[in-house]
């Protein structure tokens, strides 16, 4: 698989991983962080916002029992948007953490000059600058600023990821289209590369998960690197080989062979 | 030609929503009628059906704009007659929060339900809530966080409040993915809503019909 995932399971905002975050279970949130590793993880995102003052304590927590438990070289995407949680909870990563996220939002630019200091890759959500990007081309001036505010402050732009900033189809038809076309034009005008989050394109409609899916295919189409998504559907991540190999991005289209192979025997 | 009027709302079809609002004005029945009887009748089944799960934010958008568009002509009329509106409601979203969909939509449902929305957009200060509260004297506020990072900035809303003199003349509602009714609780806000049907609801039961 070509394609970068990232698990988007272990989010405080799901009432399982609050609750378990509230009652430290750790076998509950190592089990989610196992499922999505098997099913093809690249990463996996850790978040912890909604336990408030605890965030910090949680997250790392959580850092720790994956890192004891699954190993050190399992990697992490920090997402938390308080700079304080991020600067101590990056110094738990064994693996090389991904910083998820900066923006040239007010709040969050503080996390530019602190992901500086670090290895860390970097998801990057164009906006902030002008405020919320709704076409294409507004996607790719936020994204423009946005790398010029983390190359000045001294993060390559090899070690950025920049957010498409997928949005409600339902809301604003327009939205699908728009985030598409962003892809390319940030790989072609800036040469970095971008990530989807996938599943906020179906809000408000009915059968998400083909809309999910079907969409997953046109980013994969669309060149985008990463995704953050959950791996433990088995519907998204076949039609990620499928699209892979329909796209060229799968040698002989060895990978969606094999996988057919594995589930048939 | 009322219920026709209500059903051309319901499918969302605005430009017969227009003809028939201004057939039934030109057939006597008066503005606060049609408002009442066939485009908030129509808004709070499309409110119901988006609650069961029957209808879908997109169905939900054009009803809405059948609505607003009946409402344009429908408007005028109302002021001539004195009609007041179900009440008043400022809303926003707040500081350093560029989210807007949510808002947006509640914004909507609450035109739909006869509520007057001055809706004052996105990354909004705590003093901008006050001055708005004292300006248009509304009977809710409403404010919307979609990070953690943002909705913490609502209990300084409140507290800006407290302190103009203004808390205890106003209830003050919330929304958006990160806030729950607990935080609503502890932070002392009236209301928590979780989406934009259940937020028509909540100001209903905050503003009871006079």
């Amino acid at each position: 698989m070509k394609t970068f995932v990232i698990g988007e399971l272990l989010n405080s905002s799901r009432k399982a991983v609050a609750e378990a975050l509230k009652a430290k279970d750790d076998e509950a949130i190592l089990r989610t962080a196992r499922a999505q590793l098997e099913a093809g993880a690249g990463a996996l995102d850790l978040n912890a916002a909604q336990s408030m003052d605890d965030e910090a304590a949680d997250l790392r927590w959580m850092v720790r029992v994956i890192q004891e438990e699954l190993g050190s070289e399992v990697r992490l995407a920090l997402d938390t948007a308080s700079p304080e949680v991020m600067e101590e909870a990056l110094g738990d990563c064994q693996a090389l953490p991904i910083v998820n996220s900066v923006s040239n939002e007010a709040s969050r630019v503080p996390l530019i000059e602190l992901t500086a200091g670090t290895e860390a890759e970097v998801i990057g959500l164009p906006m902030g600058k002008k405020g919320m990007p709704k076409t294409a081309e507004e996607r790719l001036d936020e994204a423009r600023a946005l790398v010029e505010a983390c190359e000045n402050a001294g993060i390559a732009r090899e070690r950025l990821l920049i957010d498409i900033l997928c949005m409600s189809a339902g809301s604003d038809p327009k939205q699908g289209t728009a985030a598409l076309q962003a892809a390319h034009l940030i790989r072609e005008k800036l040469g970095v590369r971008t990530c989807a989050a996938v599943s906020n394109v179906s809000f408000g409609l009915p059968s998400r998960a083909l809309l999910n899916r079907t969409y997953l295919a046109m980013l994969v189409a669309a060149g985008v690197e990463a995704l953050i998504t959950d791996p433990t559907r088995q519907d998204l991540m076949d039609t990620l080989f499928a699209a892979e190999a329909l796209t060229g991005q799968d040698a002989y289209c060895m990978n969606y062979i094999r996988r057919h192979k594995r589930r048939k025997g | 030609m009322l219920d026709d009027l209500k059903q051309a709302v319901l499918e969302g079809e605005q430009e017969q929503a227009i003809e028939l609002t201004q057939k039934a004005l030109e057939g006597g029945t008066d503005a606060s009628t049609i408002l009442n009887d066939a485009l908030i009748a129509a808004m709070d089944i499309v409110g119901a059906e988006y609650e069961r799960g029957d209808r879908y934010v997109p169905e939900m958008l054009i009803s809405a704009e059948a609505m607003k568009g009946a409402m344009g002509i429908l408007r005028p009329k109302l002021t001539e007659a004195g009609v007041k509106s179900r009440g008043k409601i400022v809303l926003g979203t707040v500081e350093g929060d560029l989210h807007d969909i949510g808002k947006n939509l509640v914004t909507m449902m609450l035109e739909g339900a006869g509520f007057e929305v001055e809706d004052l957009g996105i990354e909004v200060p705590a003093k901008q809530f006050v001055d708005a509260v004292r300006e248009h004297e509304p009977e809710i506020l409403g404010m919307s966080a979609l990070l953690t990072t943002t909705m913490v900035h609502m209990p300084d809303v409140i507290k800006a409040l407290e302190e103009a003199g203004l808390r205890d003349k106003v209830k003050v509602i919330l929304g958006g993915a990160p806030v729950t009714q607990e935080y609503a609780d502890k932070i002392g806000a009236d209301g928590y809503a979780a989406d934009a049907a259940s937020a028509v609801d909540l100001a209903k039961r905050l503003v009871p019909q006079g």
